[in-house]
């Protein structure tokens, strides 16, 4: 038997690791380019910045962790540099450049100040970096997604700052808040301040002429990038489709709620609103499915997909919060582990699993029900 | 436990000997200290009641609220204007204090003429959650300007202060309309 | 006690046995109040006076209080201390005690005053109770004035003397004393994430961390260049025992 020493994420492919980056940045061109045309040199500078950001820290941490012990004399500095240089290789540039991109795609192209930009965007990728990923180990270690990590630090110091403005193929640059954050103007009740979503087109949202991150702009690209990560099996299907399926139906309920007590709000445009504004997409393709963060057996990435997606429908409705995909990754990041006990970490869906999964689905179920049912609708 | 009469009079005698001495002390200590607390409150009280309607303004002396049904107000001030300018009454400042299972909350709260609610100055807030509630939902009642509404949104990090905050500034403004009514 | 071990008890707690750093207690003010520089200074203050006056009295007390009620007994005296260092502060300090609050009353149930009478102070002399609840005192000071040196700058921006500590506004006309560093007139790159209690934790584990990680180096260090000269002695010997072979 041979032991062959390799770090997670385990794929049992022929595939090396490099190759499995490779076909996500791949993946991830589509939506960059978009961006570059949308948002032009701010983007540019934000993908530059955030990426080199990440690498330079993933070095430095490579060469820390490969330095000569400690054996009585004296190392040069260069020694210790060229001792650990050896050990870098290819997978650590990829795996840097990749959570450099997804961070820029979520960060927006500019803030109020016109320099905070680089700051938000250098702290959140070392902080993301370091706190997320370099701390448990580096690559293959990580509890959390990096950038993710990032992106959540940068918007709780300098997200007051944060400019979303978008460049429109017709009209031009127009600013403002992104779609989701100017929901609840109108009226306090949860259900009534879905009136707003009469003001945005559901083509805007689809085409990306509404303000929001430089990632969340064109959805078509984020699909295409969807569907050659599921055709080279980058991306595991299950959590994919659990998630989405699962926030469709959840949000289909919330939406029997809020068109039956706010009669003006279409049905089929409220579905299309949850599923097409904010980072639902993007986190659905590009999150998600870090295979090093997602548990490793098949009923636990199921589980792992539902478990997300309940948790974003109960921050979006409840807690009016924009960022409600990031968070809910974060809790099941944290969850992952546990999915991944040896007590219950086989491969086979048992009757038992599945009943797990249907009773967690049916708690989110009875919350948005309690949640959303006393509601009044619009107090005319 | 077998234990002889003798030992558990001593270790009863020293507890109780103990306790006396260590109550003696505090005692002592609040003896020496209670002047200085009083005379820090009233300075605090003062300076506070300036805070509330600006500087250029009579007030009254305390009166003491009475009444039942507001247990959360202590006293309160007359507030007119000066001579010099409208002449007139203002409106009234309620020192409220509350608490709820985080700590004690004492607030100085204005109420105008017609009984819209007006600045808010903070007496005592020894909440765990102090700091929360006062950047979240005390600094923001302070710069808004529909202070009605501002009081209302008490889902602030430290909600349970707030809807104190809340209950105390009601009742204010409840009793002034009770007796305003009569004026 | 000797003068030396005096000397090693009173230097101890301050790093080699820090009861913040390395004993893990009393972590509940560290990350509570730490939010700014003056208040971390204020807490380990009231925290040393308590300290040290309970150290004293259980100390004096060792040989008569009963050991079935030994903990009551303990509680009691902290209490007591603590009650009386809440008033003075209420009277002197009373910017202080606001910006503390509830903290100052959780003295009462600290690890730190509690493990040390237990541990020291029902065992020692008085004086040597007393250097250990200076020692300790001024330990825990200086670990929590740390954390909340760092939670200050990084969070606010800026270091402000004089909120809580008013007799220091006198040196400035006044005003507070006000040091820009992140955050100032024109300028704002302070990181509101480390005033939050999250950042607290995060700058606790990461202070932590840093300390394990010179401890260890420093331990690592002393092994390897112990067996380092054990082998250059074992060298030495055979080199000196084969020159004396050919000597003869």
């Amino acid at each position: 038997m041979t032991i062959v020493k390799q770090t997670s994420p385990h794929i049992h492919r022929k595939d090396s690791l490099a190759r499995m980056l490779i076909d996500v940045l791949v993946s991830l061109a589509p939506v960059s380019i978009t961006a570059l045309i949308v948002y032009g040199l701010a983007a540019f500078r934000n993908l530059m910045v955030s990426v080199a950001t990440m690498s330079l820290c993933e070095f430095v941490f490579v060469l820390i962790m490969n330095r000569i012990p400690y054996d009585g004399t004296k190392h040069t500095l260069k020694e210790q540099f060229l001792h650990g240089v050896k050990e870098y290789r290819l997978y650590h540039l990829l795996g840097s450049l990749v959570s450099g991109v997804i961070f820029a795609l979520i960060m927006p192209a500019a803030t109020n100040p016109g320099y905070m930009i680089y700051i938000a965007l250098i702290l959140g990728a070392a902080f993301g970096m370091i706190i997320g990923k370099l701390v448990f180990g580096g690559l293959g270690q990580n509890i959390f997604n990096p950038a993710a990590v990032g992106m959540v630090f940068a918007k709780l110091c300098f997200g007051s700052k944060y400019v979303y403005a978008t460049n429109d193929y017709v009209n031009g640059v127009s600013a403002g808040g992104t779609a989701l954050s100017n929901l609840g103007n109108t009226s306090a009740s949860l259900v009534g301040r879905y009136l707003e979503i009469n003001d945005v087109a559901t083509l805007d949202l689809f085409l990306g002429r509404v303000p929001g991150v430089i990632g969340e702009g064109f959805k078509f690209a984020i699909l295409i990038g969807l569907i050659y990560l599921l055709i080279r099996r980058a991306a595991d299907y299950r959590v994919v489709c659990s998630y989405l399926l699962g926030y469709t139906a959840l949000m289909a309920l919330a939406g029997i709620f809020v068109c039956v007590k706010v009669p003006e709000v279409n049905f089929g445009r409220f579905l299309l609103f949850q599923l097409l504004s904010g980072g639902v997409l993007f986190g659905a393709t590009y999150m998600f499915t870090d295979p090093v963060t997602m548990p490793i057996n098949a009923p636990g990435r199921v589980l792992y997909g539902l478990l997300g997606a309940g948790l974003t429908v109960i921050i979006r409705l409840f807690a009016a919060l924009p960022e409600g995909v990031v968070f809910s990754l974060l809790l099941c990041n944290l969850a992952a582990p546990a999915i991944d006990h040896y007590a219950y970490s086989s491969n086979k869906f048992t009757w038992k699993k599945i009943a797990v999964m249907g009773g967690i689905f049916l708690i989110f179920v009875l919350g948005i029900c309690f949640g959303l049912g006393f509601q009044e609708g619009v107090v005319r | 436990m077998n234990v002889s009469w003798k030992r558990a009079f001593f270790v009863g005698g020293f507890l109780a000997g103990l306790c006396a001495v260590l109550g003696l002390a505090i005692a002592g200590g609040d003896m020496l200290t209670k002047e200085t607390i009083a005379r820090n409150k009233r300075e605090k009280e003062q300076s506070a009641l300036k805070t509330v309607f600006g500087e250029n303004v009579i007030l009254s002396d305390a009166i003491e609220v009475k009444d039942a049904e507001f247990p959360m107000l202590a006293k309160y001030w007359t507030v007119t204007l000066p001579e010099e300018g409208d002449g007139g009454p203002l409106g009234r400042i309620y020192n409220a204090s509350g608490k709820n299972g985080y700590g004690d909350v004492a607030l100085l709260i204005g109420v105008y003429n017609d009984f819209h609610l007006g600045n808010v100055a903070v007496l005592e807030n020894t909440e765990s959650y102090g700091q929360t509630l006062q950047e979240e939902y005390l600094d923001k009642y302070a710069s808004a300007q529909d202070k009605e509404k501002a009081a209302e949104e008490v889902k602030c990090g430290a909600t349970y202060g707030a809807t104190l905050c809340r209950d105390m500034m009601k009742q204010a403004k409840a009793h002034y309309q009770k007796e305003g009514n009569h004026e | 006690m000797s003068k030396g071990q005096h000397k090693e008890s009173f230097l101890a707690p301050i790093w080699k046995a820090n009861p913040l750093l390395f004993g893990l207690l009393g972590m509940c003010p560290a990350l509570a109040v730490t939010k700014t520089l003056e208040a971390s200074f204020g807490m380990g203050i009231l925290f040393t006076l308590v300290l040290v006056c309970s150290n004293v009295l259980i100390s004096a007390l060792r040989k008569w209080i009963p050991e079935e009620v030994k903990t009551p007994c303990y509680i009691v005296i902290i209490a007591t201390f603590v009650t009386l260092v809440k008033m003075l502060a209420e009277a002197y300090l009373p910017e202080l005690y606001s910006t503390l609050g509830v903290f100052v009353s959780l003295l009462v149930v600290n690890c730190i005053v509690l493990g040390r009478a237990e541990a020291f102070a029902s065992k020692n002399t008085v004086f040597d109770s007393l250097l250990d609840g200076i020692g300790n005192g001024i330990g825990y000071t200086l670990a929590i004035c740390l954390i909340g040196l760092i939670r200050e700058v990084l969070g606010s921006g800026y270091l402000t003397f004089g909120t809580t500590f008013t007799f220091l506004q006198s040196l400035n006309g006044g005003n507070k004393i006000r040091l820009f560093i992140l955050k100032g007139p024109g300028y704002d790159v302070s990181m509101n994430f480390f005033a939050t209690p999250a950042g607290g934790f995060l700058v606790l584990g990461i202070t932590l961390a840093v300390v394990m990680a010179i401890t260890n180096a420093k331990e690592n260090k002393r092994k390897v260049d112990a067996r380092l000269a054990a082998k250059k002695a074992k060298e030495e010997a055979a080199k000196n025992s084969a020159a004396t072979e050919v000597a003869k």
